[in-house]
């Protein structure tokens, strides 16, 4: 598979801060890269590099084999973006937006090319409505419907489900897997949502003060025998049956909830054995294993808090 | 590119309700004016003409005609104009950074200079046809509404007499020239608001400090004082009414105006060199910090 995004080295300082630190990372054509760390990790201006809106410190950042400081122009052209939220003239129409960045973007589109990419997301019946009145998840499809309109190779979203109901999640979680699986596209996409890069990275980093933790294909990363399974019931009983059971010497925790390490493939065998031995279920939830993965790797300190979905 | 890009900011600024505040602001205030001189305009440059009469003799006696309003128009009109002018000239960036927009203008595949440069191109565009609209109101209105005869100015207890007769028109082309360094003065204003605009992540910033900048330069400039007289020379503000050395005239050696002059030629060219070197020297600083901006908004 071919590099698409090499980085090298490369650092930012902001006065006294150093935002980003000796970052290196490459992304490979057909990828959706997740790009995970707390808020403040080094996430946005990492993402802000590669789109040329800050300046590198030092470090080298090449993407279709080419340098961007040098080849900005013609490699922007080739790159689609969502920057936290859809950027939009909100006294202009949908149409009018859209026709716009498509001409920025170097193309001359026609009505009916315009009118398409609006049907694509929804929003041909309020192509002349002023996008002011426009929800936030009609902003942030119109937003998508900018960032494809060149047809571009590489799309990078910046913390793309920021505002969006969980309708509106679910929706850009499909839609990054269908510009992946359907469109051969090589998505980059941030987010402190870990839940949702799990479910559509196939390789991920995850930063931390401005430094790169790990990298690595989510097979790479994740180890299926470490898979904790939370479990709720009202039994009084169920300790008791349960450090009597084949399970006793996966039991983590017992307090609140029962917490299992099992192997992802043993957890239906652990659910249907919880429900022979009479205990009765009211919540069975397989934790992410990015969570528990980037808890460990992660100077994050704070449980109360933890940046999980929703 | 530039030009397509142009296109595109001109069409931003005129789908922005802003944009048109202007406009009507100065079609109010002149035909307010307008309305006024032809009420009470008779009386009024009586008043002000007192004790002059007789001294001079004009052409079906009209002393209140379209040239005079339209001076007493620019007068009144070109001291509020930079207000408007920076309305939208301070909004061009600092508009686009508070809405999100400058990010993704940024990640388009298109220099930040000419990016700029057509927005600049936009801001003088705008400032042009803002000078446009006021000189078609307060100049062919007037003119067509009082009709045209010779222009008296009254310039520090000499009245001065422009002609208009059988020999020619001595006064419209002076309208011209003024117009026309009046536009470099506004230019100058919106080359200052723009400026301001790239440090700034909303529009009312550029838009107060642009005439703070204004209102305390003019005061050095009227402030008659050692250290003041020293800086004036090279302050844009000082030439914000420079336009009014187009409605002066030489005199020959026995004290009578020369028709078709004007009393320095000098004076106009160095006013409107200044006022250009300021358009570029506030665009080169906004280019300078825009190209190596880092944009967090």
């Amino acid at each position: 598979m071919n590099i698409l995004v090499e980085v090298s080295g490369l650092k930012k300082t902001f006065k006294e801060l150093t935002a980003v630190n000796d970052l290196s990372f490459r992304v490979m054509q057909g990828d959706v890269y997740g790009f995970l760390g707390q808020n403040g990790a080094g996430k946005s201006t990492t993402i802000r590099m590669l789109l040329t809106l800050i300046k590198p410190s030092s470090g080298s950042i090449k993407i279709f084999d080419k340098e961007l400081q040098h080849n900005r122009n013609a490699i922007l052209s080739n790159i689609g973006a969502i920057i936290e939220r859809p950027d939009l003239y909100k006294y202009l129409s949908a149409y009018d937006n859209l026709e716009i960045f498509a001409k920025l973007s170097g193309i001359k589109p026609t009505r009916n090319q315009l009118m398409n990419q609006l049907e694509k997301v929804g929003l041909a019946d309020r192509a002349k409505s002023k996008t002011q009145t426009f929800s936030q998840g009609m902003k942030q499809r119109l937003g998508i419907a900018i960032a494809l309109i060149h047809d571009p190779q590489l799309i990078i979203l910046d913390e793309p489900t920021n505002g969006l109901d969980p309708q509106g999640i679910a929706d850009m979680r499909n839609l990054i897997i269908d510009l992946r699986k359907t469109h051969q596209k090589t998505v980059i996409v941030s987010s402190h949502l870990l839940n949702e890069i799990e479910q559509v990275a196939t390789r991920m980093i995850i930063i931390d003060k401005g430094r790169k933790v790990v990298e690595g294909t989510t097979e790479e990363l994740f180890n299926p025998a470490d898979t904790l399974v939370e479990l709720e019931t009202s039994n009084v009983d169920a300790l008791e049956k349960i450090v009597h059971s084949k399970w006793k010497d996966n039991l983590q925790s017992s307090h609140d909830m029962f917490v299992f390490k099992v192997h992802a493939n043993q957890v239906p065998m652990l659910a249907k054995d919880m429900v022979d031995m009479g205990i009765d279920i009211y919540n069975l939830n397989k934790k992410h294993s990015l969570e528990s993965l980037f808890l460990n790797l992660t100077s994050y300190r704070h449980p109360a808090v933890i940046p999980t979905s929703n | 590119m530039v030009i397509t890009l142009l296109k595109i900011e001109l069409y931003k600024v005129f789908r922005k309700p802003r944009t048109y505040i202007s406009f009507i602001a100065i079609a109010v205030v002149v035909l307010l004016i307008q309305l006024a001189m032809k009420a009470d305009g008779p009386t009024w440059v009586k008043l002000m003409f007192s004790g002059m009469d007789g001294m001079f003799e004009i052409q079906n006696g009209n002393i209140l005609n379209g040239y005079f309003v339209c001076f007493l128009i620019l007068n009144t009109l070109l001291i509020q104009v930079p207000l408007l002018v920076a309305l939208v000239t301070g909004d061009m960036v600092a508009g686009e950074a508070n809405m999100g927009t400058l990010r993704l203008l940024v990640t388009k595949p298109i220099s930040r200079s000419n990016i700029l440069f057509a927005k600049f191109l936009a801001s003088l565009f705008y400032t042009f046809l803002l000078l446009i609209w006021m000189a078609v109101l307060a100049l062919l209105v007037s003119m067509a509404v009082f009709g045209t005869n010779d222009l008296l100015v009254n310039k520090s207890y000499v009245v001065i007499q422009f002609y208009v007769d059988n020999t020619g028109d001595d006064v419209f082309w002076r309208y011209l020239c003024a117009f026309g360094l009046a536009y470099a003065a506004l230019s100058a204003v919106a080359a200052l608001s723009f400026m301001l605009s790239v440090f700034a992540e909303n529009s009312i910033g550029p838009i107060v400090t642009t005439m703070s900048i204004i209102i305390v330069c003019t005061i050095i400039s009227t402030m008659d004082m050692p250290l003041f007289t020293r800086i004036n020379p090279y302050l844009f503000t000082s030439y914000m009414t420079a336009w009014k050395g187009f409605f002066n005239m030489k005199v020959d050696a026995e004290g009578s105006a020369i028709r078709g002059s004007i009393y320095s030629v000098e004076a106009v060219v160095r006013a409107a060199a200044i006022l250009v070197g300021h358009i570029v020297l506030f665009f080169s600083i906004a280019l300078y910090s825009f190209k190596r901006k880092d944009i967090l908004s």
